[in-house]
């Protein structure tokens, strides 16, 4: 069971990491395509309608936006972390041991 | 851990990182003026909701940051959709007004929306607030009113949670979509700038859509297996 387990995560961790560099190789080879909806959809409909749209007042140059990317994920990760195991396994532990 | 490594790799490519937002200079300042009054009410009522509602269990306000938290992590997720060739990502106040209720997912969706305006520069700062009212206000509304009528056939809580998440998703993009051919109605009519812009927005927000409504649901069941007690419609 415990290496059934096992094959299982790793096996969606390879899955994972293919897609993932799949998906950063197609992005940095071809620069039309998967665009988000705010470019493809959005930007491209005001547009034909003669609203072009503008860059953000507050835009982040160069490495600031990865940067405050990667910071505010990896700070909103951390706190989903520790709440969904504050939630689901250190209650489960305190209801067993009758605490 | 797995999780963390599937954002970690996507974060690596931040310039292809695009939201459904409406960008800055694509609303008229009288409509943007109307969005932003708009969603200052319905926040304004919601933060007295959520007050009211953490000082009487304030055991759930750990359940506010995590849900903030989740609500932030999902909405910055741009994800693929093959064949379609655009990403898109998901809207997670459903998952919000799952734990916390209307307020709380109101709220929620305000916060991520703020931070994502004033810290990564997504969405602009004068469509803030039509951004606002169709992601926190209009998809946890949709979210909300599908749980109370959900709730009366006794459905299992995979199935709450999934049409919760799907319906709010695609109620999220039908109201940027409106506002948007509202924004761009001069000479054209409304309705087919709104028809253009839904007929653009389905193939991509279809499986986006279902994608949420798998999260919420998959979430729903895990926690009704566990802490029953952290569904809202359990309390």
């Amino acid at each position: 069971m415990a290496l059934k387990r096992k094959l299982i995560t790793l096996f969606l961790s390879f899955s994972l990491i293919f897609f993932t560099l799949s998906l950063g190789l197609s992005l940095a080879t071809e620069e039309a395509k998967w665009q988000g909806l705010d470019e493809a959809v959005i930007g491209k409909i005001a547009s034909e309608h003669g609203r072009e749209p503008k860059e953000s007042f507050l835009a982040l140059e160069g490495d600031l936006e990865l940067f405050m990317f990667s910071l505010l994920s990896g700070l909103s990760g951390i706190v989903v972390g520790y709440y969904l195991r504050k939630f689901l396994v250190e209650h489960t532990h305190a209801s067993f041991s009758g605490k | 851990m797995l999780l963390g490594l599937f954002f970690m790799l996507n974060l690596l490519w931040p310039d292809y990182l695009y939201a459904m937002h409406i960008s800055e200079g694509i609303l008229p300042l009288s409509q943007a003026l109307f969005w932003f009054l708009l969603s200052v009410v319905v926040i304004g009522l919601a933060y007295f909701y959520l007050k009211k509602s953490l000082s009487e269990f304030p055991e759930r306000k750990a359940l506010f940051a995590f849900a903030t938290a989740l609500v932030f992590l999902l909405s910055c997720l741009p994800i693929p959709v093959p064949f379609v060739g655009t990403c898109s990502h998901p809207v997670g106040v459903s998952i919000a007004v799952m734990l916390l209720g209307l307020g709380g997912g109101i709220i929620s969706g305000f916060i991520v929306l703020l931070l994502q305006a004033f810290l990564l520069s997504h969405g602009g700062l004068s469509s803030l607030g039509a951004n606002i009212f169709s992601m926190a206000v209009v998809g946890s509304f949709t979210a909300f009113l599908s749980l109370i009528l959900l709730k009366r056939f006794s459905l299992s809580p995979f199935l709450i949670g999934l049409a919760m998440g799907i319906l709010s998703d695609w109620a999220t993009y039908l109201t940027t979509a409106f506002q948007l051919a509202l924004a761009l109605s001069g000479n054209t009519p409304l309705g087919s700038i709104l028809y253009k812009a839904l007929l653009a927005f389905l193939p991509t927000q279809i499986p986006i859509g279902l994608l949420e409504g798998l999260i919420a649901g998959g979430l729903a069941t895990a926690l009704a297996k566990r802490r029953k007690d952290l569904l809202i419609w359990e309390v």
